[in-house]
């Protein structure tokens, strides 16, 4: 019963966890942002950049602990093979691919400007198939679905809010008059040789 | 000599600049080298125009790669104005 609550617990903790690191990497680049100031964009860069890795382990410990559980049905080859488990094969399948979208998506930011120009930022697209695929999996493979189900309406309808609005929202013109032109800041170099 | 796409010097000393045309706001950059590039309020970079130390040079030039927009630059520095001594 211990591996089962543990898998579970896991899952769960996991899910919530990548809901945040979706939500704040949507609001990182979202139109909305230059309306508020807080949190500051550092701020938010850097929990977006927490939240990953915290994600990986909760959803590694969530793999684990449901392959040791005996009755679940999973096995190791049903959590690294999509379709080799024997308890809801297309649920967990979803789970294993998103498991590795999200592998590949954090692998490529996380070597980014180590070896040439690696192009991360198409890759990390993937993350938003990555979320639709741990959500169904959630939905789908979770055997107290019912309980969880307005915790998974909730952050779905959120996060497909925010990356709606991302695509479709044009950005104030307000905040942008106050934000100097770049050739009157100090701070900003601006760019000189390389127009020439 | 400003530098995007083809090979520095490894030696030769750098000071980055930012194209804010091109500049998306994602913030990599901000990560990758925070001692010399934060980020305004509306998540564009601040770059500091100095230098870069020669030991941070891999952290900047990591930075410049990482950028998807190619819109953070390293440009040379020449030696005289980082205060290095040109040998003969």
């Amino acid at each position: 019963m211990l591996p089962w609550i543990l898998g579970r617990g896991l899952g769960i903790a996991g899910y919530l966890s990548l809901f945040g690191l979706t939500a704040f990497g949507l609001w990182l680049r979202h139109p909305w942002r230059i309306r508020v100031s807080k949190p500051a964009p550092e701020t938010v860069l850097r929990v977006h950049a927490v939240l990953a890795p915290l994600t990986l382990v909760l959803i590694v410990g969530h793999v684990i602990a449901l392959v040791l559980d005996r009755y679940a049905g999973v096995g190791w080859l049903g959590a690294v093979a999509p379709g080799g488990s024997s308890y809801r094969p297309l649920a967990v399948a979803l789970g294993t691919l998103s498991l590795y979208f999200g592998a590949i998506v954090g692998a490529t930011a996380a070597l980014a400007g180590r070896w040439g120009r690696l192009p991360w930022l198409p890759v990390h697209r993937l993350a938003s198939l990555a979320f639709v695929a741990v959500w169904l999996h959630g939905i789908l493979a979770g055997s107290d679905t019912k309980v969880m189900l307005p915790i998974y309406i909730v952050t779905g309808a959120l996060t497909l809010a925010g990356w709606m609005t991302r695509r479709l929202a044009k950005p104030s013109l307000t905040p942008h008059r106050e934000r100097p032109a770049a050739a009157d800041r100090t701070d900003v170099p601006m760019l000189t040789a390389g127009r020439r | 000599m400003t530098v995007r796409e083809q090979r520095l010097d490894d030696e030769a000393p750098v000071a980055l600049a930012i194209d804010m045309i091109r500049c998306d706001g994602h913030g990599i950059c901000a990560w990758l080298f925070p001692d010399r590039i934060t980020l305004d309020r509306w998540g564009f970079p601040l770059v500091d125009r100095s230098p870069v130390a020669h030991e941070d040079r891999n952290r900047a030039m990591r930075a410049v790669r990482a950028c998807p927009r190619a819109a953070l630059i390293a440009n040379t520095v020449p030696a005289a104005r980082t205060g290095a001594t040109v040998q003969p």
